[in-house]
């Protein structure tokens, strides 16, 4: 089946871009504030489009522009492109029921795609292998049906559904979602040579690892989930590669110092085109280890106790704490490439990935994919003098205990979500209020996970956007007042708040 | 008017690159450094020039070096004579299926080697036919070091460490292909620079 | 936090009865006129007359514990989950009120007089109550208290006074804590969960079905006047079985949204803002009507706002849903006994623009100071909004009806009809 896709994917490709993607976003953006017929507008984003194909494509026939350019394709552009974008911003009439033929034939291609895989498995390893299916139908496929059932559920439903959805991807992914037959005999080979000691483990093998691309999500899908996981890692991964590089051999240009820092821009790139275009709203939809938290808060809320609102100076010690504690591990992946014989700098011993050391997602994430006797340990006390136990610790119990007292404190100090955050306001997403419809009832703040008090209290400004918010959705979906709040994105609303009798 | 001129612009740079489609480099020979012998120190050597030529090994990885296969590179004598060169297998490093860097070694007459004048360049590029050939790990024999060379194009630390016998030596100016890298920050800084714009219009809605 | 010794023990009095048999003729004269005038109207639900039983007189169906209460601020749904029912007690009756002054003093609101008033006749429904629960909400609610303590088992429900539901959201939900357990205690009942919860179901559905009607009047205001729709609001509140009333108002709804106008209307489209008018003293919604204009929404506490707001809550806790109760009833609320009145602007603003409305009337209550100061602002934003605005203060009695006839008729004339 891939031979027969190869030349349709190859004029394709621009599709993948991460270029493209945000050319895109700020396309409907700017359309959508000029004054003209929308013959016009619709004439004005294909030629736009065919533009940037054109472009795409005289590039990426010279050999430093096709390198350049590969390293910012991804799947989730494509799909991000053909599927989300549309399902937000096309008006729900009968053009949005044409456009549904389009997820249901990228379903039906990844079903086509696993079967495929099935029928090359030998003949004599016939069994059951979980679901072997290529990344890219797997993502189209996945958001291709979420999108079909987006209609049919209200918002609450959709968010748990699309939380469950992603939590079981990114971190089952890893096991169950190989690429295919011999992709996941290399996975249970792997096994046998597993690292004992995680202090020492460096190299996971996700999913999404082939085509020299390295794939990073906003907010924290951890690499040190069972095989691997599904995508390379969170944002903090990419941020210590990026440290580790050796600037001097670059400076050699020494070819493989000068890949890997190509390879590490380029996901770069794609990942602050994915924070400019969804702004925060992975944490507060694909987040795995959020979702994991959202599991302890939920004996919270059965119990019926109330949950812990922190203080104002309990927030800015969070994030404090957060922004403080990733630099320090930061600054210790910039000094690996100058560790000694003994793997010591300036007498410390550091890790490879000294911030996956200390932050909990190392400790929960494989414990949640493999069970208790994955548990990977705390670090020991002689590493970086005690810093990295003792960080591991502080950040578990903080983790655990603002999922279980409070609602999602943990978020606060979380560093994968400060970059998203900071695209909050400003990026392509923003929360809305009409201060005229609102009466003040304080519902919004009441449910906020965040416990973000500025929707309930601005009255003047329309824009109600945060960095703190994780684009939850929860304050839209409660407020009793028809088109109080609403959520926008490039300009077109989303969602609106409304009364549910 | 404006962005058509600027695209204009933007697409010769990228012409530009496109179209040193082949290119060159001048080799000279050098006597062969102690680190080639190494290996024989361990295992049996087996390689080593016949009676009445020279060999001549190194590493190759030109930042300008993306072809697709090994027989897009050649060494040509002055004369436009084709020399094959024998590929160590394991030592050719891919970059999005592109050969970015390889080990060779190559055979001529011990006079042509000698000869400062002898106008050894190494060709590179897709419109370059080759017929070379593959061997297995490359292990110099010792006893044959008078007849082995190290090659060395252009910028001298590359190649490594070597006695410099030979009076001119041509530097070939970079090309900026190499630091193909830094365009990343093009599309970063364009990111960035949006979302303070539009920081800044919101700061100035809510006023 | 359990017996709320709000009223000084050592001051209490005799409660007060009046011999007056006059006055109970009169009242119910009163009522009934309104009734009569009422009857009159073209087009009414099969069904009102339950509603205007149950305003007259709700009666005692079983020996559920009677809570009255007073205001558009106390969580009802306290009190329906302790298996009482909630009886709302402000007082409409001109009759009552001379009846109050000779015990009170004659300067109060007309509303405190007459509520007052009621437990002077001892075969009052109110005085079938078991518990009195008052806010803290104006002056003469907050002082009516301490004398209604004499009659009846009383609490008061302390308000913030700033509608800052950060700052004192805290403070109201451990308010109506407090209010749960005096009454738990005083009913010898135990709040649970579960019953609160379908209390809350129970009103969320009354909001429902209040907001399709303010749908359907608004769009045909022919279907359903609006003296009709402020009786099956106000009978909701009137002591009866809350499931009996949902049955009923169903009914009617059905009839109100099935009629089909079959001529354009060109009435004067008016939104009403202003202090509680509650049955039988509908003179001012008699004379709107009478003078041929429709009032196509209100904020009044005994219109369809009572009801507009649903109470919002996300997890079941106790704790959670007092503060969820709070926030509704608290910090929604447009009531001017708040230092900002700007919930109760925004509100008629928006009320204005949604149902195209061609004018504002406010209604004040003669003695009382809150609508009276809000009064003046309204004016001005409305004037700076181009929105036509009528301020009309009276009490309750009937003598000023024809000078106010006069004077609504001539605002009336000057409003736009586009």
């Amino acid at each position: 089946m891939n031979d027969f896709l190869q030349p349709i994917l190859n004029l394709a490709e621009p599709l993948t871009s991460a270029l493209l993607a945000l050319l895109v976003v700020l396309a409907i953006a700017w359309l959508r504030g000029r004054p003209w017929t929308a013959r016009a507008r619709r004439g004005a984003f294909v030629l736009v489009v065919a533009l940037f194909f054109a472009v795409y494509y005289l590039v990426r026939g010279t050999a430093a522009g096709a390198r350049w350019l590969a390293a910012m394709n991804t799947p989730f552009a494509a799909v991000f492109l053909t599927v989300v974008l549309p399902a937000m911003h096309l008006p729900r009439n009968k053009w949005y029921r044409l456009f549904l033929v389009w997820p249901v034939l990228l379903v039906a291609i990844a079903v086509v795609s696993v079967v495929d895989a099935y029928r090359a498995v030998p003949g004599n390893a016939r069994g059951f292998h979980w679901i072997l299916v290529r990344p890219v139908w797997l993502i189209a496929g996945v958001t291709a049906t979420l999108v079909l059932i987006q209609p049919l559920l209200r918002l609450a439903t959709f968010r748990r559904v699309v939380r469950g959805t992603c939590l079981v991807v990114l971190v089952y992914g890893g096991f169950a979602l190989r690429q295919s037959y011999d992709d996941y005999q290399a996975m249970l080979a792997r096994r046998k040579d597993a690292v004992q000691d995680m202090m020492l483990l460096s190299e996971t093998s996700p999913v999404m690892q082939h085509d020299d691309r390295l794939a990073y999500l906003p907010s924290a899908p951890c690499r040190f989930t069972a095989d691997g996981g599904y995508v390379q890692g969170c944002n903090l991964e990419m941020i210590q590669r990026l440290m580790q590089v050796n600037l001097g051999a670059v400076g050699r240009r020494d070819p493989s110092a000068i890949g890997a820092l190509s390879i590490i821009l380029g996901a770069l790139v794609v990942f602050l085109v994915f924070c400019f275009a969804t702004g925060r709203a992975a944490c507060g939809w694909l987040c795995p280890l959020s979702t994991l938290g959202d599991v302890l808060n939920w004996f919270r809320v059965r119990l019926g106790l109330p949950h812990y609102k922190p203080a104002q100076p309990v927030k800015l010690a969070a994030l404090f704490s957060g922004i403080g504690l990733g630099s320090i591990a930061l600054a210790m992946a910039k000094a690996y490439p100058h560790l000694d014989a003994e793997g010591k700098f300036a007498g410390c011993k550091i890790p490879l990935y000294p911030f996956c050391k200390i932050c909990p997602s190392q400790q929960v994430c494989p414990v949640a994919a493999h069970g208790v006797s994955a548990y990977a340990g705390l670090p020991t006390w002689d590493w970086g003098f005690g810093f990295f136990r003792a960080a591991c610790m502080a950040l578990l119990a903080f983790f655990a205990l603002g999922f279980i007292a409070s609602r999602r404190l943990w978020c606060r100090l979380c560093p994968m979500g400060m970059i998203a955050g900071l695209f909050n306001r400003g990026g392509m997403f923003r929360l809305a209020k009409d201060a005229g419809k609102c009466n003040q009832c304080g519902v919004c703040a009441d449910v906020c996970p965040m416990d973000i008090d500025m929707v309930r209290s601005e009255m003047t400004d329309e824009n109600v956007s945060s960095f703190d918010c994780v684009l939850c959705l929860k304050c839209v979906e409660k407020c009793p007042r028809d088109e109080c709040l609403s959520i926008e994105h490039a300009g077109a609303k989303v969602a609106e708040s409304q009364y549910q009798p | 008017m404006r962005t058509g001129r600027f695209l204009c612009g933007l697409l010769s740079l990228f012409f530009g690159v496109a179209a040193l489609a082949a290119e060159t480099a001048d080799l000279r020979l050098l006597p062969a450094p102690d680190r080639f012998f190494e290996a024989a120190a361990e295992s049996a050597p087996n390689t080593a020039p016949p009676e009445g030529e020279v060999l001549a090994f190194g590493l190759f990885n030109d930042p300008r070096l993306s072809v697709t296969g090994i027989d897009r590179i050649a060494v040509m004598t002055r004369d436009g004579t084709q020399i094959p060169l024998a590929v160590e297998k394991d030592s050719v490093f891919y970059e999005f299926d592109r050969i970015v860097s390889l080990r060779f070694y190559f055979l001529v007459d011990a006079d042509l080697a000698d000869d400062a004048e002898a106008g050894l360049a190494l060709s590179w590029g897709e419109d370059v036919a080759a017929s070379n050939s593959e061997v297995e790990k490359v292990i110099l024999d010792p006893e044959a070091r008078s007849r082995i060379r190290a090659f060395q194009w252009g910028n001298a630390d590359l190649a490594g460490p070597a006695d410099t016998q030979i009076a001119d030596i041509q530097v070939i100016a970079d090309s900026s292909a190499g630091y193909y890298f830094l365009w990343y920050l093009l599309p970063m800084a364009i990111i960035f620079a949006l979302l303070t714009i539009r920081k800044l219009a919101v700061r100035r809605a809510s006023e | 936090m359990t017996d709320a010794k709000q009223f000084d023990e050592r001051y209490r009095l005799n409660p007060r009865r009046s011999d007056d048999p006059g006055a109970r003729k009169r009242s119910r004269f009163v009522a009934e006129q309104q009734r009569l005038l009422q009857s009159d109207l073209t087009r009414r639900p099969s069904n009102i007359a339950f509603f205007e039983d149950l305003l007259t007189d709700p009666g005692r169906p079983d020996d559920k514990p009677l809570v009255g209460y007073f205001c558009n601020m106390i969580p009802i749904e306290t009190i329906i989950a302790l298996d009482a029912r909630p009886i709302r007690l402000g007082c409409g009756n001109p009759a009552l009120v001379q009846q109050g002054e000779e015990v009170l003093s004659g300067e109060i609101c007309p509303l405190a007089k007459a509520s007052f008033a009621a437990f002077l006749d001892a075969d009052n429904p109110a005085n079938r109550c078991d518990a009195l629960i008052l806010p803290s909400s104006c002056d003469a609610k907050r002082k009516l208290g301490e004398v209604l303590a004499d009659y009846k088992p009383t609490f008061m429900f302390n308000l913030p006074p700033e509608q800052d539901a950060k700052r004192f959201g805290a403070v109201a939900a451990a308010e109506v804590e407090r209010m749960a357990s005096w009454l738990s205690k005083r009913l010898k009942r135990r709040l649970r969960r579960s019953a609160l919860l379908e209390a809350i179901s129970h009103t969320r559905r009354r909001t429902a079905l209040i907001r399709r009607f303010q749908e359907a009047r608004s769009a045909k205001p022919a279907a359903l006047s609006v003296r009709d729709f402020f009786v099956i609001i106000q009978s909701a509140a009137a002591g009866g079985d809350i499931g009996a009333w949902l049955a009923e108002a169903e009914k009617a709804l059905t009839e109100v949204e099935a009629y089909e106008p079959t001529r354009r209307r060109f009435r004067p489209r008016i939104v009403l803002t202003g202090a509680p008018m509650i049955w039988p003293n509908f003179k001012v919604l008699n004379l709107i009507e009478e003078a041929r204009a429709d009032v196509v929404a209100d904020t009044l506490c005994t219109g369809a706002e009572s009801c507009f707001d649903p109470v919002v809550y996300e997890e079941k806790g106790r704790k959670a849903l007092m503060r969820a109760l709070a926030e509704r009833y608290v910090f929604a609320s447009p009531c001017p006994c708040f230092i900002s009145q700007g919930t109760r602007i925004a509100r008629v603003l928006d009320l204005v623009q949604e149902y195209r409305a061609d004018g504002v009337i406010n209604y004040g209550l003669r003695l009382c100071q809150l609508f009276d100061m809000e009064a003046y602002r309204l004016s001005r934003i409305l004037k700076e909004n181009k929105i036509p605005f009528a301020n009309i203060r009276t009490d309750y009695s009937l003598e000023d009806t024809e000078q106010l006839r006069v004077r609504l008729e001539a605002f009336l004339e000057t409003v736009e009809k586009d």
